[in-house]
């Protein structure tokens, strides 16, 4: 008998699970025996399973869980979609052969530590961190702002005279008028670049900008502040609220206010002050009406962080001023009877006049003390060779040291003030007025200006300057202190500075060229020989003129006392087509590889000559108010920028812009003319901004300024000049022929320099607003500056300077 | 996974949870010290992630910097539950962001001075001359930030995608998705380059 087979129908039920019992059991039978229906079963099975599984993905669906389960990171079922897809596609395959070996490929990759310097960067941060740690009585240390590349110099001043009510006056501790208020109304936080400008009045401390004097914000504090201080470390600055005793702490990333702490003193705060070393808060106080022998002040040390009161030193005077000098390692705590000069543990160590304010030198370890005698002003030094105590006329107001180991004093004369400005030696060099009768000093080493704070307001000006007429001007010192070997700020013996003036500075080369001066006619203007020297190329920095000569020899001249310095020689075979001064470096560009020598204006020193390999020939240099580099190129829209301190360059794409002339304005905004498109920008390093707007001139620019009143001023080929404000140009002026130069002069405007007219041999130059009537030069005329009284120079190429006393006036 | 291996993982994986709770303790003793020790532990991963994902190195250096100042500032929050290296690749990756966003337009450069001029010698800087696998440096480049740094956390560290997630401040999801991108990115990228250089 033939063996009856399962029929499709029985094997698609049985493999159902719909088949009845019996039926089953004669199925699975007949399969185990049969080999054609088992195999039919079989694939019935399969085709179950096939239909079963998950839809086949397409391949990008699919790659995210590949990725996955290469990783050990999927869930069983998608594993077993991916798995089906993969069995199905050749590429996913290659995909997944491709990827297995890129970690092996990326952790092959070296592993590299960084660069020393970040390792000096942050053990700094460790190792300086370490003092934190709360510590038995340090020293009142250093709150003075000298940070590597500060460019401030702050004073703590004070003020007083009870005549001036805008000013904070304490109680006085002797029932007398006091004298000293101690108010520290300025500093200057180098981090974030801002000058924080107390307003007493307005209970309010203002955020400006310290080139400007531009208001960036007002923080409210409340209350009645009475004195700032500079965490720089926690980088706050902190607020003094006397009759509360209360500091009030502003954030100076955000400018806001973010806290504020009573102060568990007794007595009243009088002044307050950072120690750098350990960090931590110093407050000086004031008890009113002391019992005889009991302490009039003290000075009460708290920590930063935990605002914990630390020690607590009693004083018999009380202090009303704490002033650290710049090691932290003396301070003198200056009251109206008397200023005690003590060390870092307090111990006093000489007892001197007591006054409004006094100052550590910055070159010397003497202390100067301003008092008042009589109605009248005295300078009081102390040190180890200190000159005799100085007469001042007008009562005493302010004081601050000055970067080249001199002093800078303020004195109301009744009505208006008197800035002096006083030698190392202890003799007065040079005074200006100003309105300002009163208020806290601070110097700006790059522009040599002074600003005068009272109770919110900023007056600024320029550093009482002269230049000695011919025959005194061997009675001056040479203002180039930092050349000479006296300089040391160390308390061991050194050379008498007396002895100093008679002696030439070290870098002086030749005679005073004012000494040599000879009267010109017409005018004013006189010729200044330069011992053979021929400027080829004239950039000024502060009173420094830098000159580069027919040999590429660098020297500099110094506009106000006439010397000249001899630098050095550029490196041999360097050709500079561009020549620009600011911070305080000097640059020597060559257009065609933009190679960039560079000279530290500061140390009167020759740095070195650096490839930039920009690429294209270069058609604008300037440099910003931090001496960086910015470089234009003619045949690509990126503006580099190139930081001496580092040596590195950074780039910046301005997009399709063509540089054919750059500026920077007393913000650090850079300022460009692009005669492709006919247009000038601006560029704001610190926000990354660009503006430009369409401006059309004739002929190719040849000169750009932006004066202090931040006019950009345009000069061409053909001779135009314009004035551009917003996105608005003014022809001012049409000379007709090139214009050579601009440059600003005393006060900050802006003059021209061009040929004068065909026909004429020699040079012009005037207000590029046409306000005055040109001045003119005999010769040709290859720079054009101005010193701070205005006086113009002009270098002549055949060998010497012509000065204009009319100059900018 | 060997029962060796296995043990010798759970030892390593120990050592470091000792490690990390020392140093939180250490951070509350003092700060300048734990700075230290974090920075000369881990400053060579930091700075060679920072680097493959900026192929700069002096962006990576300026950029290790911040990631350990911001670290030294923030060592005060660092706790227990805290693992260290994890918390400074959180850091790194958001400091190479924000780098990234806001510097698009710079890249610095260093400038070689001259032979025979100055006085100053230079430091040398050897970073730009080290031979690299020039391929994977360069598609790590330039695949996008989130993308790179998820392939770089797996590759480098072997960090689960969880781990990867709580780094990046994203979900799950998220992280295995970009790791699939950046993979698929190298292989699309390595398929050109050899279709541009067939030898």
């Amino acid at each position: 008998m033939g063996m009856v087979h399962v029929s499709a129908e029985e094997l698609s039920a049985l493999l159902d699970g719909e088949l009845s019992a019996q039926a089953a059991i004669r199925a699975r039978q007949h399969l185990t025996e049969c080999p054609s229906c088992s195999s039919e079963y079989a694939l019935s099975v399969r085709l179950d399973e096939e239909l079963r599984q998950p839809p086949v993905l397409a391949c990008n669906d699919v790659l995210e869980v590949l990725s996955a389960g290469l990783d050990r990171e999927t869930g069983e079922g998608e594993q077993a979609a991916a798995q089906r897809h993969l069995a199905d596609c050749q590429d996913c395959r290659a995909s997944l052969a491709a990827w297995s070996g890129l970690a092996s490929a990326i952790k092959a990759l070296p592993v590299i530590a960084p660069s020393a310097r970040i390792d000096d960067a942050i053990y700094a941060i460790a190792r300086s961190r370490r003092t934190y740690r709360p510590a038995p009585v340090r020293g009142v240390a250093a709150r003075a702002l000298i940070a590597a590349t500060a460019v401030f110099a702050i004073i703590v001043a004070s003020l007083g005279s009870g005549a001036a009510p805008q000013t904070a006056l304490l109680p006085s501790p002797t029932g007398e008028r006091a004298i000293v208020a101690s108010i520290q109304q300025i500093v200057f936080n180098s981090r974030n670049n801002t000058v924080y400008v107390l307003d007493v009045s307005g209970a309010a401390v203002d955020a400006r900008d310290p080139g400007t004097n531009d208001l960036k914000t007002r923080i409210q504090v409340g209350g009645e502040p009475t004195a700032l201080a500079l965490n720089e470390v926690a980088n706050r600055v902190l607020v003094l609220d006397s009759a509360q005793k209360r500091v009030t702490e502003i954030d100076a990333a955000s400018n806001t206010v973010v806290g504020a702490t009573t102060v568990a003193v007794t007595g009243t705060p009088t002044s307050i002050s950072v120690d750098p070393a350990t960090n931590n808060i110093v407050v000086t106080t004031s008890t009113k009406s002391p019992a005889p022998g009991t302490s009039a002040g003290s000075v009460a040390v708290i920590n930063s962080e935990t605002k914990q009161l630390e020690t607590v030193r009693e004083f018999s005077v009380a202090p009303r001023l704490v002033v650290p000098d710049q090691q932290g390692r003396r301070s003198a705590l200056v009251s109206a009877d008397q200023t005690q000069l003590v060390d870092s543990s307090y111990k006093i160590l000489e007892i001197l006049p007591g006054g409004v304010s006094a100052a550590f030198s910055k070159q010397s370890d003497n202390l100067a003390v301003l008092s008042s005698s009589g109605t009248d002003s005295v300078l009081t030094f102390s040190g180890f060779i200190a000159p005799a105590a100085l007469k001042l006329a007008g009562a005493p107001r302010a004081l601050t040291a000055l970067p080249d180991g001199g002093y800078l004093v303020l004195v109301d004369l009744g009505g208006r003030g008197r800035i002096s400005k006083i030698t190392r030696q202890g003799a007065v060099f040079a005074s200006v007025e100003v309105a300002v009768t009163t208020g806290d000093l601070i110097y700006d080493e790059t522009t040599n200006r002074f600003t005068v704070a009272n109770n919110g307001r900023l007056d600024t000006a320029q550093m009482p300057d002269q230049v000695a007429t011919v025959p005194t001007a061997s009675a001056t010192p040479s203002g180039s202190a930092g050349a000479s070997p006296t300089a040391s700020p160390s308390a061991a013996p050194i050379a008498t500075p007396q002895a100093a003036p008679t002696a030439p500075a070290v870098a002086t080369i030749g005679p005073n060229v004012l000494a040599a001066a000879g009267k010109l006619t017409p005018g004013n203007v006189y010729n200044l020989p330069l011992n053979g020297i021929q400027p080829q190329f004239v950039a000024a920095n502060g009173s420094r003129l830098w000159v580069l000569d027919q040999s590429n020899r660098v020297s500099s001249f110094d506009t106000n006392t006439g010397d000249l310095f001899d630098i050095g020689p550029l490196r041999k075979g360097a050709k500079v087509s561009y020549w620009v001064a600011g911070g305080s470096y000097v640059y020597g560009v060559d257009a065609a590889n933009g190679e960039v020598n560079i000279i530290d204006a500061a140390r009167e020193r020759i740095v070195g000559a650096f490839a930039t390999n920009v690429l294209s020939p270069v058609s604008a240099v300037a440099v910003g108010i931090d001496g960086r580099l910015w470089i234009g190129l003619r045949d690509a829209s990126y503006l580099f920028v190139f930081d001496p301190r580092t040596q590195l360059m950074n780039s910046v794409d301005l997009v399709g812009a063509r540089i054919n002339a750059l500026t920077i304005d007393g913000q650090g905004r850079i300022y460009y003319a692009d005669d492709v498109r006919g247009t000038v920008g601006t560029f704001d390093p610190r926000t990354s901004k660009v503006n430009e707007v369409p401006f059309t001139r004739r002929g190719a620019t040849t000169a750009l300024l932006v004066d202090s009143t931040s006019t950009l001023w345009v000069g061409t080929s053909t001779g135009e000049i314009y004035s551009v404000r917003g996105s608005k140009g003014t022809l001012t002026l049409s000379l007709h022929r090139p214009v050579t130069a601009f440059a600003p002069d005393q006060g900050g405007r802006a003059w021209y320099l061009a040929q004068l007219p065909t026909g004429l041999s020699g040079y012009a130059f005037g207000p590029a607003d046409g306000s005055k009537a040109p001045r003119s030069v005999a010769g040709p005329a290859q720079s054009l500056n101005f010193n701070a009284i205005g006086r113009a120079f002009l270098a002549d190429p055949r060998g010497g300077f012509y000065m204009s006393i009319e100059g900018g006036r | 996974m060997t029962s060796a291996g296995m043990s010798a993982a759970i030892a390593a994986d120990r050592a470091r949870t000792n490690a990390d709770a020392r140093l939180v303790a250490l951070a509350r003793e003092s700060r300048g010290e734990a700075l230290e020790l974090i920075y000369s532990a881990y400053k060579s991963r930091i700075y060679s992630f920072l680097l493959r994902l900026l192929a700069d190195p002096v962006g990576a250096d300026d950029l290790t910097q911040d990631v350990f100042t911001k670290a030294y500032q923030a060592l005060g929050t660092l706790t227990t539950e805290h693992r260290v290296l994890p918390w400074l690749y959180r850091i790194a990756t958001n400091t190479a962001i924000d780098h990234l966003r806001r510097k698009r337009r710079f890249t610095w450069l260093r400038v070689g001075r001259l032979a025979g001029t100055g006085e100053d010698p230079l430091m040398p800087d050897v970073h730009g001359e080290i031979p690299e696998r020039d391929q994977v440096r360069r598609i790590l480049s330039t695949l996008p930030v989130e993308q790179s740094t998820a392939l770089l956390l797996h590759s480098l560290e072997g960090y689960s995608y969880k781990e990867i997630a709580e780094i990046q401040n994203c979900s799950v999801t998220a992280v295995r998705s970009r790791l699939a991108r950046a993979r698929q990115a190298f292989r699309d990228r390595y398929a050109t380059t050899e279709a541009l250089h067939p030898s």
